[in-house]
């Protein structure tokens, strides 16, 4: 059992100090999905420090069934949260000609922030869901089964977005 | 499908590595932690309320055992003085 696994052991025989651990562990990796999913870091942070809060509930409700591992568990809970936002911030940019506020991107160096500004425009001809399966795959390298226990899909709804996504995406380049 | 000829597949590799270096602002674990140091006190009463509701099948179980075992003594000792008023009667 991993360490990770090890402090979700703990926080369920109540030492609720033990997810500092998780957190610890984990929210380099989740911050940098959560940016590529928004399109930028401060959102990002949202995401993810809403989805820690709502991990902790399960956790200590006893919610966390453990078919999946925590890791899996977690993408599944920022990727879900992360599409909630994006359909929130959807639908606030419809309904308001409020200008949008420009987020600072914290501790990334300027290239990468040029990146993410990059990678979120090549990314955004593509569905949320699509968007989630083939981060998880590219970026975080989960297998089909894990993107689909992260998204409670089938695994041939996940190899259907993947190929979805990657057919827009060359269709995409072709016409640039 | 890393078909690495692709164009857009080598595209998205160059992005995802370039973005590789994203990290969090400082202090983004310790506001993480400050929310749920905000958590903690309903978490705890959720904790409670979960194992309340655990134990409820057994409190009710206790509760109707200690019912019956009142009632059982209850009437021993009207068995009891009966007993003994009648014995006194008779005398």
């Amino acid at each position: 059992m991993d360490k990770l696994e090890q402090a979700v052991d703990r926080v369920l025989r109540g030492d609720t100090a033990a997810f500092q651990e998780i957190v610890e562990t984990t929210s380099a990796q989740l911050v940098r999905l959560g940016a590529r999913m928004m399109g930028n870091i401060a959102d990002a942070e949202d995401v993810v420090q809403d989805a820690y809060v709502k991990a902790y509930r399960a956790l200590c409700a006893g919610d966390f069934d453990r078919r999946s591992t925590v890791q899996t568990w977690l993408y599944r809970i920022v990727v879900n949260r992360a599409i909630d936002q994006k359909r929130g911030r959807t639908r606030r940019a419809e309904t308001s000609d409020a200008a949008v506020e420009q987020v600072w991107d914290g501790a990334a160096s300027a290239e990468a922030r040029v990146a993410l500004s990059e990678l979120d425009e090549w990314l955004s001809v593509l569905p949320n869901e699509q968007r989630a399966a083939l981060l998880l795959q590219s970026a975080e390298g989960l297998s089909t089964k894990e993107i689909s226990e992260a998204l409670n899909c089938t695994e041939g709804a996940v190899e259907q977005r993947l190929v979805r996504a990657r057919a827009t995406l060359r269709e995409r380049r072709k016409q640039s | 499908m890393t078909d690495l000829d692709d164009g857009s597949e080598r595209e998205l590799a160059r992005l995802l590595t370039a973005t590789d270096g994203l990290r969090a602002r400082p202090g983004f674990n310790a506001r993480v932690l400050a929310a749920l140091g905000r958590e903690r006190l309903p978490g705890f009463i959720e904790l409670a309320l979960s194992s309340s509701r655990r134990a409820l099948p057994f409190a009710i179980l206790a509760a109707a055992l200690a019912t019956v075992w009142a009632v059982q003594t209850d009437r021993s000792v009207d068995d009891e003085l009966a007993t003994s008023v009648g014995s006194l009667e008779l005398e």
